[in-house]
């Protein structure tokens, strides 16, 4: 006889998990919903509705249109695109040759290292002496300045040095055997089995890139070059001035609510598109370097 | 890693994050004493010389506070400034900014025509308002300082006397009494507001952003009330009833929102109308809270019958407002620049600020100021070129300049409405002072004017006239505090909690006192000392 779990439900409770399931799914999506019937709902509806809409009988792409007329959001979801992309691609370089060596008994030298690099994820810098650091190596007012900082995050290089060292050590020595060196073991043998974790750090570092927006208002005077997530907030706290007006400031008719509402779409949407892709490695790659560090 | 390795790297990294404060506070601290104005020469207060532009239709008033209202938009602009200001150098100033962020200068037809029009390159550093205070300590550690800085929007600065007083130019000579006539549109300030910012070590360090005179108040729905019998006029009883009166079916009298409660806001219309003094009074020079006066307590009181709309803690202030637009809330506490606010969303029913419920009653001022703007040391030439810049952004309402740094380029971001007043462009959307915040770096001293509202501009004035003349200002106002000025957003916050507990039934109206022990404890009584020997200077 069947042990009970591998039974076949009973129709109630087929039932039974198909309303939990439903109840569950729409409290996840009732939220998103609302964010987007909002966001395409003219002004009038809006502040009818005491602010948020579920069903927008008045549609409206106002918000839309104020948030990209201008080209400043253009601009700005250039430079987070150029940030993401380079900053991803160096991040990845540095984190998989620190990971690499560090995972590799023999490093001379590599436990002060280690150490070191421990030491900075229990007591980060604090923003005032980061930001002396930013202006004291001439990165003040440049992109490199939200790149160059955060270029190794511990975390995942703890994650992926668990992985590195996860790799049969056989399967390393068979290819020093065979006359390969480090850096030939390393992209021709370590990489190709570590696809996973590579996508899955990646996607961690594209992520961290794509919502950087304190330190640009930080480490940049110059607000053109401010990235998509700094001026995608500016459009979300605008509506929330309260001691201060004068004729011009509510320039705006939209409904603040729309404004907001539209930001939310437009700030996830990249990131939306790009999760599909990514998420078959997503378990299996954080799970790899969990149980070891 | 084993466990003991990271153990003893712990410690030594806790060793390594205290040492460094530790360290620190051994390095002389603070010019204790410095910023205040205590045992000081005293800087006069720049003289008041009032701009003698288009005569409004309705008068104002500088000692009251009554501002001057115009019914329609001047026809005849006066010239403000008469030289070009600038010398064609970069001038940096950085802001506070509520916009998002402008077009590059090279593509911006409002920054290219200021630039032009004050002789100089100014560059903007816009400071958002969520990262203001970081981004302000991280400027002020590192030593590089723009041009202009400006300080206020309601932050209060760890350290920010002694910041200024140490790293900032001292403009006493160049505006201190009679020396201020040079500025004339500086002139054109109102003492209130001087005052407002207050001295430094006795000395006159900035500019104020002038704000009108009235506090945060309470906007009410005149229309619902009128249709209701309410008359504009009322006393205590006749206002809980009217707010009862509005309450059910889902409909509530009185809203507030969680900003409310990040201090004493909700209170300050309920308060000035029982006469209690605004937040201080000074008895025999010494400095006692208005939350431990009787008046106070009795507004506490009153307040705890008034029907709140019940998620006031946790509805946001933009939506608190829509509550309001949409007529589920009949009244609102906000700041005196949600009138202006309001006129432009609201259209199907007439609103007010409400008069105080009482014959005694002492409504509260602001502070007169939004900031104020201060200068890196620098020649005596080159401050007198930033306070050029200063008067020429501070020229009046009614003067060409005024209408430039308000408005922007007649034909480009607005043109002339039927009657003569402004009508803003499609330009104006993404080319203003919201987005270009020239007006913090200093401002004309604000009027009545709403496009195409006289109705609102005569309402709002005759609130002031009926208010303004019996309030009451704050008295440490404009004085120095070290404890205010490091913990005051701490103390605040005490009261607002504490409101926000005995008004929602968390606690009882008995517990007051031990709220009241609690933000003594943590600095009220301290600032309370702090104050009265400054006032005794003052």
């Amino acid at each position: 006889m069947r042990p009970a779990w591998q039974g076949r439900p009973t129709i109630a409770v087929r039932v039974a998990k198909g309303v939990a399931l439903t109840v569950v799914t729409l409290l996840v999506v009732f939220p998103l919903w609302t964010v987007v019937a909002t966001s395409v709902s003219s002004p009038e509806l809006v502040t009818a509705n005491g602010g948020y809409v579920i069903w927008p009988s008045d549609l409206s792409l106002d918000a839309y249109t104020e948030i990209l007329g201008g080209g400043i959001v253009t601009k700005a979801l250039l430079v987070s695109a150029g940030v993401t992309i380079l900053g991803t691609a160096l991040s990845l370089v540095a984190t998989i040759g620190l990971a690499y060596g560090l995972a590799r008994p023999q490093l001379f030298g590599g436990r002060p290292i280690l150490l070191l690099v421990m030491f900075t994820f229990l007591f980060p810098p604090s923003m005032i002496p980061l930001f002396l650091i930013v202006r004291g190596t001439g990165l003040f007012d440049t992109y490199s300045a939200l790149v160059l900082p955060f270029l190794v995050n511990v975390f995942n290089l703890v994650v992926m040095r668990g992985f590195f060292q996860s790799v049969p050590t056989e399967l390393l020595e068979a290819a020093r055997i065979d006359g390969a060196g480090e850096f030939r073991i390393l992209l021709r043998v370590v990489l190709p089995l570590s696809k996973a974790v590579v996508a899955v750090i990646g996607l961690f570092y594209a992520v961290a890139y794509w919502n950087r927006f304190f330190e640009a208002i930080i480490y940049f005077n110059d607000q053109s070059k401010w990235p998509i997530g700094t001026v995608l907030r500016q459009y979300v706290t605008q509506g929330a001035q309260l001691a201060d007006s004068s004729v011009s400031e509510s320039a705006s008719a939209n409904a603040p609510q729309s404004i907001q509402m539209a930001v939310v779409v437009l700030a996830t949407l990249p990131i939306v598109c790009l999760y599909p892709f990514v998420q078959r490695y997503f378990v299996k790659g954080v799970l790899t370097g969990a149980v070891k560090a | 890693m084993d466990r003991r390795s990271l153990l003893k790297m712990i410690g030594a990294g806790a060793l390594a994050v205290t040492a460094g404060p530790a360290l620190t506070a051994c390095d002389g601290g603070s010019a204790k004493g410095a910023v205040g104005n205590s045992g000081k020469n005293l800087t006069p207060w720049p003289t008041y010389v009032p701009f003698a532009g288009p005569k409004p239709d309705l008068a104002g008033d500088a000692k009251t506070g009554v501002q001057p209202g115009y019914l329609n938009y001047p026809a005849n602009l006066a010239q403000a400034v008469k030289d070009k200001p600038g010398d064609g150098s970069d001038v940096t100033a950085m802001v506070i900014t509520y916009g998002t962020p402008p077009k590059p200068v090279e593509q911006n037809q409002l920054w290219a025509a200021l630039n032009k029009a004050l002789g100089v390159n100014l560059k903007l550093v816009m400071v958002p308002d969520a990262e203001f205070q970081k981004k302000m300590a991280t400027v002020m550690a590192s030593g590089d300082l723009p041009d202009i800085i400006m300080f206020g929007a309601g932050y209060y600065l760890s350290r920010e006397q002694d910041f200024i007083l140490s790293q900032c130019a001292d403009l006493s000579d160049l505006i201190g009494g009679d020396n201020v006539k040079a500025y004339p549109n500086l002139a054109n300030i109102p003492g209130y507001s001087w005052k407002g910012m207050g001295r430094i070590g006795g000395k006159l360090y900035g500019v104020p952003t002038e704000r009108p005179m009235p506090g945060n108040s309470l906007i009410l729905n005149r229309s619902a009330l009128e249709k209701a019998g309410v008359p504009r006029d009322w006393d205590a009883d006749g206002f809980l009833a009217a707010m009862k009166g509005y309450t059910g079916n889902k409909k509530w009298g009185i809203g507030a929102s969680a900003s409310n409660f990040t201090g004493p806001n909700t209170a300050a219309y309920h308060a000035g109308s029982f006469g209690a003094p605004n937040l201080w009074k000074v008895e025999n020079g010494q400095f006692v809270s208005t939350y431990e006066t009787e008046q106070f307590r009795k507004a506490l009181e009153f307040m705890t019958k008034l029907p709140y709309y019940p998620d006031s803690l946790t509805t946001s202030a933009v939506d608190m407002k829509s509550l309001f637009y949409n007529q589920t809330v009949a009244s609102m506490t906000d700041g005196f620049g949600a009138y202006q606010a309001t006129t432009t969303k609201v259209k199907d029913f007439t609103f007010d600020f409400a008069l105080p419920y009482a014959k005694n009653a002492t409504p509260w001022q602001g502070n007169g100021r939004f900031g104020y703007t201060v200068f890196k040391k620098a020649s005596a030439d080159r401050l007198k070129l930033l306070l050029r810049v200063c008067d020429y952004l501070a020229s009046p309402f009614g003067s060409k300049e005024y209408e430039l740094a308000n408005f922007g380029v007649e034909g480009a971001h607005f043109t002339r409405g039927a009657d003569g007043g402004i009508a803003l462009t499609d330009l104006a959307k993404v080319e203003n002072n919201t987005t270009l915040p020239f007006k913090y770096v200093a401002a004309a001293p604000q009027v009545i004017y709403f496009p195409g509202m006289p109705d609102a501009t005569r309402r709002l004035h005759q609130w002031e006239s009926d208010t303004l003349p019996r309030s009451v200002a704050d008295p440490s106002n404009g004085l120095r505090s070290g404890t205010w000025s490091a913990s005051g957003a701490q103390l605040d916050k005490v009261i607002g909690d504490g409101l926000a507990a005995v008004l929602f039934g968390r606690k009882s109206l008995s517990e007051w006192d031990a709220i009241l022990k609690d933000w003594k404890g943590k600095g009220g009584a301290k600032a309370a000392e702090e104050y009265s020997t400054e006032h005794a200077a003052a």
